[in-house]
């Protein structure tokens, strides 16, 4: 699918009628959201064919982009019920098939290795302290491949910091920059996940050694990516 | 709810050991087609906990679907299998990517705790006094 085409269909999607101001409620805007995932999937192979989560699904902008780029598998996690009816309806609207959980992302326990990646615009925190780290903590401890997040550019140095030295991430890269209508930059990361429980030892470092190339395609891309965005 | 994310989802009250796997109880399915994909299938099998699937599955109301013991890879992935009906193949597909629980409830095994599943989402969601600090 074209990029053009992507940001069409997000275009599209039904938003937040009400939103609730306390758990960061915005839809992720169809222009960030659709490089997002295009990058992820166009420069990194993480999301065709692939067992993909999104955390905090709202409306369900990143779990549908992911379903479009032909993820195999698809979970929209939310705290919130009527995001999740939101992301449904969104998906089915689009003939898509995406499964959803109701969880607080905190509280979250998935097990074993079977999602390889999460895409996810947590909250940011403003409201209720912590909220971006308890995301991306989680995030890193849920994928077996790759986390795609977005986070305001204000908190780069810091989340890079932590995710590389609390939540053992082997990098922690910004693809891309971009301004929000709200006027804050925002930014996608692309941290590669530690792969502490996978399978045999030949396997893990044949992983990494993935991850490292997919990292340093990932630097000769950079500046593509931003100048897409 | 496909069977796959019930391989992959646990339960988080204080207290618990692995929390995993929840039992199911199933009170109405649907079933969705999709394009089977051989490779995602080989990729996604030794991280499936096949017992925990085969559970599911019977509980979900198709007990004869899958073997209870996981069938050799030679015969999951034999040349032209996927085109066969009926295959080990196509089955380990119907059952983890085709059927949906749309109405039932997870049990956590090692409290007991029950998680409604209304219109296809599990509601995970914890009481305070559940949650761990
Ligand atoms: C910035 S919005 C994400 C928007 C989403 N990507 C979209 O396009 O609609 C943050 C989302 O996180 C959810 N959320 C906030 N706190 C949460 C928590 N603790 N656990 C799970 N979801 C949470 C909110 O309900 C909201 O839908």
């Amino acid at each position: 699918m074209k990029l053009k085409q992507l940001e069409g269909l997000l275009g599209g999607l039904t938003q937040f009628s009400d939103p609730k101001v306390e758990l960061e409620q915005y839809a992720t805007g169809p222009h960030i959201a659709s490089r997002m995932l295009y990058t992820a999937e166009n420069s990194f192979d993480d999301i065709a064919g692939k067992v993909v989560a999104d955390f905090g699904c709202g409306c369900g902008t990143l779990a549908v982009a992911s379903a479009l780029l032909d993820a195999e598998h698809v979970a929209g996690i939310d705290i919130d019920l009527q995001s999740l009816e939101l992301a449904q309806e969104n998906a089915t609207d689009l003939e898509l098939d995406i499964d959803l959980i109701q969880c607080d992302i905190k509280n979250l326990n998935l097990k074993g290795l079977l999602v390889d990646t999460v895409v996810m615009n947590p909250p940011f925190g403003t409201k209720r302290k912590g909220a971006d780290m308890e995301f991306l903590s989680m995030g890193l401890k849920v994928a077996s491949q790759a986390v795609y997040s977005l986070h305001k550019t204000s908190t780069r140095e810091y989340i890079k910091k932590a995710a590389l030295r609390n939540c053992n991430a082997i990098s922690a890269e910004v693809l891309c920059e971009v301004i929000l209508n709200s006027g804050f930059w925002a930014e996608t990361m692309s941290f590669a996940s530690h792969l502490l429980c996978c399978g045999s030892t030949s396997k893990r470092s044949s992983i990494s050694q993935s991850i490292c190339g997919a990292l340093s395609h990932k630097l000769e891309t950079k500046g593509k990516a931003s100048s897409l965005a | 709810m496909r069977l796959l994310t019930h391989n992959f989802l646990a339960s988080n009250v204080k207290g618990v050991s692995t929390g995993y796997p929840l039992a199911l109880e199933v009170a109405k399915t649907s079933i969705k087609e999709v394009e089977l994909n051989v490779d995602f299938l080989r990729g996604i099998l030794p991280k499936i906990d096949w017992r925990a699937l085969f559970a599911a599955t019977s509980a979900a109301g198709f007990p004869e679907l899958l073997a209870a013991e996981q069938p050799p890879e030679a015969e999951l992935f034999a040349e032209g299998a996927a085109a066969v009906e009926g295959s080990a193949i196509r089955r380990l597909h119907h059952a983890l990517l085709e059927i949906h629980v749309e109405e039932g409830t997870l049990v956590c095994p090692d409290s007991g705790r029950s998680f409604p599943i209304l219109k296809g989402v599990p509601n995970m969601l914890l009481h305070e006094d559940e949650v761990r600090h």
